[in-house]
C-alpha cells in the first residue's frame, strides 16, 4: 500500500527517578500496517504508549506522526491529529450512556468551541446527528447496539473492553495504539475481536497493538517489535519473532509457565 | 436527548415563594425568602464547578465580592441602568474567572481548594486596603435602589420578584449548560479526565469555561445582594458565603440537578426556624446538619429521584 511511516520514533528515551523505563528507542511504523509490541511486563511498553500519545514527557527523542514533529505536544493536540490510544486498564465514561460514550469522542474531534456547544444551533445539531449516526453503525458491529441507553459502568468486563474499541473508532483514526485489548477476555470474543480489527484495517485505520496473548499478534500482525527492559531487543515478522532465542529467553524464561 | 421537564420542575421554588408572599406576610419572612433566593443563585455556581467537576472552589465568595463592588462602583459612579450593569458586571465576573481560573486549574485538585479560597482572601485584603477605590472597612453605604427602565424599587415584595426572576434565569441557563454538548463535555471530564484527554478534549479549557461561569453567576448574586442590602464592606469576600454554601450543595445534594437548588432554600430558611430557642439554636442546627448527612449520604436531592423512581 502506502509507503513510508506512519509514525517515526528516534531515540527516545524516558526514565523516572533514575530508572531508564525507555532507552534511547528507534523505530518506524510503516503505513498501512498492523504492527505488534511485545515484551515481558516492565519492559516499558505502556510507558513508551504515554510517551507516543503524550500522556507522560519523554526526556529526549523525537516522534513524527505523518511526519509532522508531536514529541511534547498535549495528549488532546495528539489526539486531534488522529493518533489515539486506549489503556490498559479500562477507561470509559462509566456514568454517560454508551452510545454518548461514542458520541462524546466524535464531540471532542468536531471542532466546535465549547460556547458554540452550549448555545447549540443547526450545526451543533448536524453535527450530533453524524455522530449518533456512526455511533449506532459501529455499535451495531461490536454487538452492542441493543445496550446503547445503558450506562457504560453497567457493562461486564468483556463489553466494556469492546466499548473503548468502538470509541477509539469514534474519532476517525489514522493510527490506534491499543493497550492489551484483549487481557482478560474470553476466546469467543477474541476471535470477535480480532476480525473488528481486520474490518477496521482494510478500512484504512493503522493499529499499534500491544498484547500478551502472541496467538493475536500472530494472526494480525505483520510485524512485531520486542521490548526489553526499555529496548527494543529484536523486530521482524512474527515468525521470527516466535522463534527467536532472545524473545523466548526475555519473554518466558523468567515466568513460571 | 434530555426532556424539557427540568426546566418546569424548577418552577417549585418561585411558585412557593410567591405563594408565600401573597399570604401577606412580615417583612421578615419576606426578607429571609430573598436571602434564600440569594443563595439559589450562589448554589447553581458551586454547583457547577463541584457538582458537574468535582472541583471544590472556594473562591466563590471573590466573584460574589467582585460583582457587589463593580455593580456598587458603576451604579454609585456612573448611575447605569441596573440591567445594562448588570450584564456589564457579568462580562466582568466572566473575564475574571478565567484571570483566576488559569493559574488556579492548573494545579492538582488539592491545590486549587487553598488557592481559590487564596484568591477571596487576596481580594478581601485588596478591598480593605484600597480606600480610595473601596473605601476600606467603611464600606458602601446606601446603594442607590436598582433602576431597571426607568423603573426602581425598594419594596420587599417587588425584590422578591425580581429575585425569583435571577433564579429562574440562572438556574434555565445552568440546565441548558449541563444538558448541552458542553455538559457532556464536562461529564467526561469529571469521569475520567485522563481519557478525555486521550480522546481529544482540552479538559483545561472545559474547566476554564465552567469555572468562569460558575463565577459570573456568584457575581449575579453579588450584584443583587449590594442593591438589596445597600451596604457592602470587604466581607463580602468571607468565608461565612462558602461555609453556608457548602452545607446547602453537598447537603442538597451535589449529584442531582435540584439539590443545591433544595439546599439553598432550607439551609437558608431552617436556622430562622429555630430561633425560637437561641440558645439551643446553634447546637440544634449543628445536630440537624448531621441527621441530614446521616440519612441522607447523598443530599436532600436523593428524595426526588427516590419520588421519580417509584413513579
Amino acid at each position: 500500500m502506502m509507503s513510508g511511516a506512519i509514525l517515526s520514533v528516534k531515540d527516545l528515551t524516558k526514565s523516572y527517578y533514575g530508572v531508564t523505563a525507555i532507552d534511547n528507542v528507534t523505530f518506524n511504523l510503516p503505513s498501512g500496517e498492523i504492527t505488534g509490541l511485545i515484551g515481558p511486563n516492565g519492559s516499558g511498553k505502556s510507558t513508551l504508549f504515554d510517551c507516543l500519545s503524550g500522556m507522560s514527557e519523554a526526556d529526549s527523542g523525537a516522534v513524527s506522526l505523518n511526519g509532522e514533529q508531536i514529541l511534547g505536544k498535549k495528549p488532546e493536540a495528539i489526539a486531534q491529529r488522529k493518533l489515539i490510544r486506549t489503556f490498559q486498564n479500562i477507561t470509559i465514561f462509566p456514568d454517560l450512556t454508551l452510545i454518548d460514550n461514542m458520541r462524546v469522542v466524535a464531540q471532542a474531534h468536531s471542532g466546535f468551541g465549547f460556547l458554540r456547544e452550549i448555545s447549540g444551533g443547526s450545526s451543533i445539531r448536524k453535527h450530533e446527528a453524524e455522530a449518533t449516526t456512526l455511533a449506532k453503525h459501529l455499535l451495531e458491529e461490536i454487538e452492542l447496539f441493543e445496550l446503547r441507553q445503558r450506562k457504560a459502568g453497567e457493562m461486564s468486563y468483556g463489553q466494556q473492553k469492546l466499548l473503548v474499541m468502538g470509541m477509539a473508532m469514534m474519532a476517525h483514526p489514522r493510527i490506534v495504539l491499543f493497550d492489551e485489548p484483549v487481557a482478560g477476555v474470553n476466546p469467543t470474543l477474541i476471535e470477535k475481536m480480532k476480525s473488528h480489527i481486520v474490518r477496521w484495517h482494510s478500512a484504512g485505520v493503522d493499529f499499534f497493538i500491544v498484547e500478551h496473548n502472541l496467538r493475536l499478534i500472530m494472526d494480525l500482525c505483520s510485524s512485531v517489535l520486542m521490548l526489553d527492559r526499555g529496548r527494543i531487543l529484536t523486530k521482524g515478522s512474527p515468525e521470527e519473532i516466535v522463534n527467536d532465542p532472545r524473545v523466548i529467553e526475555a519473554y518466558l524464561g523468567g515466568e513460571p509457565v | 436527548m434530555i426532556p424539557r421537564s427540568p426546566y418546569l420542575i424548577m418552577l417549585w421554588w418561585p411558585i412557593l415563594a410567591l405563594a408565600i408572599a401573597s399570604t401577606g406576610p412580615s417583612q421578615y419572612v419576606l426578607h429571609i425568602l430573598i436571602i434564600a433566593g440569594i443563595y439559589v443563585i450562589l448554589a447553581q455556581s458551586l454547583h457547577l464547578v463541584l457538582g458537574q467537576l468535582g472541583l471544590l472552589s472556594l473562591g466563590i465568595p471573590a466573584f460574589f465580592g467582585i460583582g457587589a463592588y463593580a455593580e456598587t462602583l458603576l451604579s454609585v459612579h456612573f448611575g447605569l441602568d441596573s440591567l445594562l450593569s448588570l450584564v456589564l458586571v457579568a462580562g466582568i465576573t466572566f473575564v475574571s474567572g478565567l484571570v483566576i481560573g488559569v493559574p488556579s486549574l492548573r494545579l492538582s485538585s488539592h491545590s486549587f481548594v487553598i488557592v481559590t479560597l487564596s484568591f477571596a482572601m487576596l481580594l478581601q485584603v485588596i478591598a480593605f486596603h484600597w480606600v480610595d477605590v473601596t473605601r476600606g472597612a467603611l464600606g458602601f453605604p446606601d446603594i442607590p435602589a436598582p433602576s431597571v427602565l426607568g423603573f426602581s424599587w425598594t419594596d420587599k415584595t417587588s425584590w422578591l420578584i425580581a429575585i425569583l426572576i435571577l433564579d429562574v434565569v440562572t438556574f434555565a441557563a445552568f440546565i441548558r449548560i449541563k444538558t448541552s454538548r458542553f455538559g457532556r463535555a464536562l461529564a467526561a471530564t469529571k469521569g475520567n479526565e485522563d481519557l478525555a484527554r486521550a480522546v481529544g478534549f482540552s479538559t483545561f479549557r472545559v474547566k476554564l469555561l465552567a469555572f468562569a461561569i460558575s463565577g459570573t453567576l456568584a457575581g449575579i448574586a453579588g450584584t443583587a445582594y449590594a442593591h438589596y442590602i445597600t451596604f457592602i464592606d470587604p466581607n463580602v469576600f468571607g468565608f461565612s458565603v462558602t461555609e453556608n454554601l457548602l452545607i446547602m450543595v453537598v447537603l442538597g445534594g451535589s449529584g442531582t440537578v435540584f439539590g443545591p437548588m433544595i439546599g439553598a432554600v432550607v439551609f437558608t430558611v431552617l436556622p430562622e426556624l429555630l430561633r425560637f430557642s437561641p440558645e439551643f439554636r446553634s447546637l440544634l442546627y449543628g445536630v440537624l446538619l448531621l441527621m441530614a448527612m446521616l440519612r441522607f449520604p447523598l443530599g436532600l436531592g436523593e428524595l426526588t429521584s427516590r419520588f421519580r423512581r417509584k413513579k
